[in-house]
């Protein structure tokens, strides 16, 4: 039923995003997976429709901040202010406190907001004051990076780039599907309904947690984690954590694509999105080409 | 940093699986050493088990030293000293079961158990018979088997540590097997003095013959040695082994009379060449012998022996060896049937004349008789003969016992006796006749195993027989013979057997004879298995047991290795040894490559198959896509390949449990059919030659010929596409002439080849697609039967989505082209 209902976001999401069922598809994937997802491209290719798609499609509250230099962590966690009418001091929750944030241009904002926001998205939950405050479940974070202005940005450390499991960009759209947007064929369409019911997407992150990883997969991922660390083409090799987002990544592949196990093309097709950006080669030279060579050096049987 | 030792308690299970361990080796040396010993070591042992299985404490230090001085002083006492193999390994036996005595902690379990395998190797010093090894191998077992349960702090189950202990060997038997045929064998006895370890000679030929002691012979089944004649070997009545002459007699009993030191440099000087033999008229009998162990200075050869190779040829003809060698030994001889070798050598007549006992009076008024009825010596050696034969003399294995006259009682009483009755008695007679006469003791026959084609001599085939001198020459005379024939013709074992039925004394001589001779059923089978054993024992010591440093250079010679002298063999075993021994352990370093399971050995004869037809599996293709690929490439078997592809991405990556045999025999009855483009499901008729229409605009036909192109012309055809290669068949138009033919009649020409057999090319149907775009229609497209040019229009269209397989499927039915076989392909190209 809910597979069904998986197709269905798809085609509508692709219907919305024209011609990259790829980039629509990996989005579905990282909010699946419980991971976080970083678009890394120039402004007006879609992103923020993206997000807001995905969000009204998966039924989830979706928040937008756009980050700048002068933002501060409390104003997207929230702070504490006094109520003059109970005469007590009481949290005011930030944007942070939804189920989808994009957080857009997020090497623009200093530091320690990024660190704020980084620190939510692993641990799921914020320290006010000492107090830990759960977010909400599922909390997806789709940042965007706009990798061409470096000036007055403060780029995403390495260590910062290995909580996104992913890192995508959409890029310009084919000619022909161009075509119809500045015909505006379709229109801008944006009175699309939720495919899922609240509470929903919870159990749907569940039934990913039941594909099937044989020991064959693992014996194929952690050959390939184990090269990335022992090639001596990368600065560092990848983490314990990016295995286990990489293989979450896959299931939920696998479960959209409606297979109970997962195969070796899942792990395959998801390394340049849940793996590249985390390496980073010695000589400057491109991580993805690196990984590429790798993959096609490890055998498959 | 040493990993500091384990610390673990050993269970009582495994005390008791070491202490019965322990006490096999105990019990072994009572077969090897002093039995005195052997019983020291057993109630040491008896001690610890006893205190083992009560769960008492270790005995006091001072017992345990009381039982060392008492060892010390034991093996002193029997071996008088330390020195000799015996002494070593009661010694190593005795420490095995004094560390038992006194362990306590691990360490001395583990030392326990490597002074277990020192006494198992040690064990092979005295015996190295097939047996043996089988049960000093399956002893190591068990004793590396018992190391892995002592050295692993949990409970390691005996079959487990017996499983460990199998692959251990395995591992090593690769460079044993090296070792054993290169590693240097040096000749000596390494330190040990060998005379202090005579070996049981009570269980040998004896160097003297006395009477009523040899028939205990009879009774000993050892085997004394192996022969295989080059040829096939003569009858057993001929098959005297000579091993040692007695010429010394005194009161009935005779002796070996040891040879001189000039006798023997005499002999040594004497020795003949091999070459010499060649000049003798008559081919010998020739044939090879492996001895076992044995402490005998006279070598057996088969009478009469010509230049033998081992050992010097007394003047006697029996052959001496002035070194004992220890240990299975072999050698070659040759031998005439008769002595036609000249005597040159006078003879010492006074010596082989005298007697020590003189004839009483019954014996002398017998001697006074026959004297009067002829002086001549072949006369007198018949009569003597004949006086066997025919007072009733019989010949038994327990004789009654000779008192005061021996020969007298035994010629007038008592008349029965075993081999060396009837010699001394018949030799004793030449000899107060004036007869030069000698004893020869050796074997007689042997019991031929068929299996192997040898003749196996036990100690029970001992046989003693006498020599004349008449007119120059030594002739054999074998009194036995004249009181059973059985024991000469037939060999030792048919007379035992008749013995053993009881039916010498009833006068029933022929049953079991015949018996014996062609036995039936159960026992024939008895018989081969016996044979067969044999024979295996026969070939171990041969090859094995019998390998030494002459047999190592002629392998290295084979090998290469010619060797100009033993030094340099020497070098050259050594470093083959060390080398062999570097590389094994280098070869232990390299990592193993992860053991590929049988759904991937199975799916690697799959990806074998496409090899053949030039299609690869890149290595980091997933069975899933290559599975498409190569359905693509031969699509008439696509929903095999499909099948099989994803019975195996089940296996390796699914979720439940897939049937791998079905998958194995799914591999197994897969075949490529690498002619599936030649499309040769449809016979190019007439019918089918004809063009048919796919779409309104595009159709396929079969082979065209030149008649074709006006009429296609005719009907409107603008472009033509040909699929099929040239020279496919005879007689088929090439690619240029139809060209030409095309033009000619105004219609554009495309050669878009598909091979049979062969992959997908990866643009061809793109190709065929663009050209199809691009050209003029209505379009023609041919092969040999227009499935490949349906194939190929079919591929491109629903890859491009204008319609679905099952369009294309249907409409390449309706022309009469059957599609549906790559199906799977075409739906592939779907998504």
């Amino acid at each position: 039923m809910s597979e069904r209902k998986i197709d269905s976001l798809l085609d509508q999401l692709n219907e919305i995003i024209l011609g990259n069922p790829l980039a629509t598809k990996l989005s579905a994937i990282c909010l699946l997976a419980r991971g976080h997802l970083l678009i890394e491209d120039i402004p007006g290719v879609g992103k923020t429709t993206l997000s807001h798609a995905l969000a009204t499609l998966f039924g989830l509250p979706f928040k937008r901040v756009q980050f700048t230099s002068d933002l501060l962590p409390t104003d997207i966690i929230g702070m504490t202010i006094y109520d003059v009418d109970t005469k007590k001091f009481k949290f005011k929750k930030g944007p942070m406190f939804t189920s989808t944030l994009l957080a857009d241009e997020i090497n623009r904002a200093t530091p320690k907001t990024q660190s704020a926001l980084l620190q939510a998205m692993e641990e799921q939950q914020v320290s006010i004051e000492g107090q830990q405050i759960a977010l909400p479940d599922p909390f997806f974070v789709i940042a965007t990076q706009n990798p061409l202005e470096q000036s007055g940005t403060f780029p995403l450390p390495e260590s910062q780039l290995d909580r996104f499991l992913m890192r995508i960009s959409l890029g310009y759209p084919d000619s022909e599907f161009e075509r119809q947007l500045l015909k505006n064929e379709h229109g801008k369409n944006t009175d699309y309904q939720s495919v899922f019911e609240p509470g929903e997407v919870t159990q749907l992150i569940a039934q990913v947690g039941e594909v099937h990883v044989s020991d064959a997969i693992i014996d194929y991922l952690q050959s390939l984690l184990a090269q990335t660390r022992s090639s001596g083409q990368f600065v560092n090799g990848l983490s314990p954590r990016a295995g286990l987002q990489w293989l979450q990544a896959a299931r939920a592949l696998a479960f959209i694509e409606r297979r109970d196990s997962v195969m070796p093309e899942d792990i395959k097709l998801l390394a340049q999105y849940t793996a590249a950006h985390r390496l980073h080669c010695n000589d400057g030279s491109d991580a993805s080409t690196a990984l590429n060579t790798i993959i096609d050096q490890t055998e498959i049987l | 940093m040493p990993t500091p030792p384990p610390a673990h308690a050993l269970g009582r299970r495994t005390l008791l699986l070491l202490s019965s361990t322990i006490l096999v080796a105990v019990l072994a040396h009572y077969a090897i050493a002093s039995p005195y010993i052997a019983s020291l070591a057993l109630l040491v042992w008896c001690l610890k088990t006893g205190l083992i299985i009560t769960n008492k404490k270790n005995p006091p230090i001072i017992v345990i030293m009381l039982f060392t001085v008492l060892s010390i002083l034991m093996i002193l006492w029997f071996y008088g000293g330390w020195n000799g193999q015996k002494a070593g390994i009661s010694f190593l036996v005795l420490l095995v079961t004094l560390k038992f005595l006194e362990s306590a902690t691990l360490r001395d379990y583990f030392v326990i158990c490597l002074l277990l395998l020192f006494v198992a190797s040690a064990s092979f010093l005295f015996h190295n018979t097939l047996t043996t090894i089988l049960i000093v191998s399956a002893f190591v077992v068990v004793v590396l088997a018992l190391l892995f349960i002592i050295s692993s702090p949990t409970k390691l189950p005996f079959s487990a540590s017996i499983k460990q202990s199998f692959n251990l060997i395995a591992r090593a038997l690769p460079l044993a097997v090296l070792l054993f045929f290169l590693f240097p064998r040096i000749q000596g006895n390494f330190g040990f003095i060998p005379s202090q370890d005579r070996l049981d000679s009570n269980r040998e030929l004896s160097n003297s013959l006395v009477a009523g002691e040899f028939a205990n012979q009879a009774f000993n089944d050892r085997l004394a040695f192996r022969a295989e004649f080059d040829g096939s070997p003569p009858v057993k009545s001929r098959l005297y082994w000579r091993s040692k002459v007695m010429t010394e007699e005194s009161f009935f009993s005779w002796k070996v009379q040891a040879p001189s030191a000039t006798e023997l440099r005499l002999a040594k000087l004497r020795k003949r060449s091999p070459n010499e033999l060649r000049n003798n008229q008559q081919e010998p009998i020739r044939y090879s012998i492996v001895h076992e162990n044995s402490a005998d200075q006279y070598l057996p050869y088969l009478d009469y022996a010509y230049a033998p190779e081992v050992g010097i040829q007394l003047d006697d003809h029996s052959v001496f060896k002035d070194q004992t060698t220890n240990g299975i030994f072999a050698y070659r001889g040759a031998s005439y049937d008769s002595p036609t070798v000249v005597e040159g050598l006078p003879i010492n007549r006074a010596k082989l004349l005298t007697t020590r006992s003189t004839p009483k009076a019954r014996t002398s008024a017998l001697l006074g008789k026959w004297r009067r009825e002829t002086r001549d010596p072949r006369q007198l050696v018949q009569l003597a003969f004949d006086y066997f034969k025919n007072n009733d003399f019989e010949y038994t294995l327990d004789p009654a016992e000779l008192i005061e006259n021996p020969l007298d009682e035994f010629l007038f009483d008592t008349r029965e006796g075993y081999c060396e009755h009837y010699a001394s008695a018949f030799t004793t007679l030449m000899r107060w006749q004036g007869v030069p006469a000698r004893i020869v003791v050796g074997y007689l026959g042997g019991e031929t195993n068929s299996v192997g084609n040898f003749v196996e001599v036990k100690y029970l085939d001992a046989h003693a027989w006498s020599e004349v001198w008449i007119d120059g020459a030594w002739h054999r005379v074998d009194p036995t013979a004249a009181a059973n024939q059985t024991r000469i013709e037939h060999g030792m074992e048919a007379f035992l057997n008749i013995w053993e039925q009881g039916e010498l004394a009833n006068g029933r001589d022929g049953t079991a004879l015949a018996d014996f001779l062609d036995p039936s059923g159960l026992r024939r089978a008895l018989n081969t298995i016996k044979q067969s054993w044999g024979n295996l024992g026969y070939q171990w010591n041969k090859w094995v047991v019998n390998y030494d440093f002459n047999a190592q250079k002629e392998l290295l010679a084979q090998l290469g290795f010619e060797s100009r002298n033993t030094v340099y063999t020497l070098v050259i075993l050594m470093s083959v040894g060390l080398l062999s021994m570097m590389l094994f352990y280098f070869w232990q370093l390299i990592p193993k490559a992860a053991r590929l399971g049988e759904s991937q050995q199975a799916f690697l004869r799959f990806l074998q198959k496409f090899k053949r037809h030039d299609l690869f599996k890149s290595l980091s293709e997933s069975p899933n896509e290559f599975g498409v690929r190569a359905a693509i490439a031969f699509p008439e078997q696509a929903l095999e390949i499909r099948d099989i592809t994803d019975r195996y991405s089940q296996i390796r990556y699914g979720k439940e449990n897939s049937n791998i045999d079905s998958f194995k025999s799914a591999v197994k009855q897969f075949k490529l059919k690498p002619t599936k483009y030649k499309d040769q499901s449809i016979e190019p008729d007439a019918e089918n030659k004809k063009m048919k229409n796919i779409t309104d605009d595009f159709y396929v036909a079969g082979q065209l010929t030149e008649n074709d192109f006006p009429e296609l012309a005719k009907s409107g055809i603008k472009t033509i596409i040909n699929n099929r290669p040239d020279g496919e068949e005879a007689g088929q138009l090439e690619s240029s002439e139809a060209r030409q033919l095309a033009e000619k009649h105004g219609m554009d020409y495309h050669y878009l080849p598909m091979v049979g057999g062969q992959p997908l090319p990866p643009m061809l149907v793109d190709d065929f697609k663009s050209t199809l775009d691009e050209s003029q229609r209505p379009v023609l497209a041919h092969c040999r039967s227009g499935w490949r040019s349906s194939f190929l229009w079919s591929m491109g269209q629903i890859a491009a989505g204008n319609i679905s397989a099952d369009d294309a499927i249907k409409a390449a039915g309706n022309a009469g082209i059957p599609l549906e076989q790559a199906r799977a392909t075409l739906e592939a190209q779907q998504s």
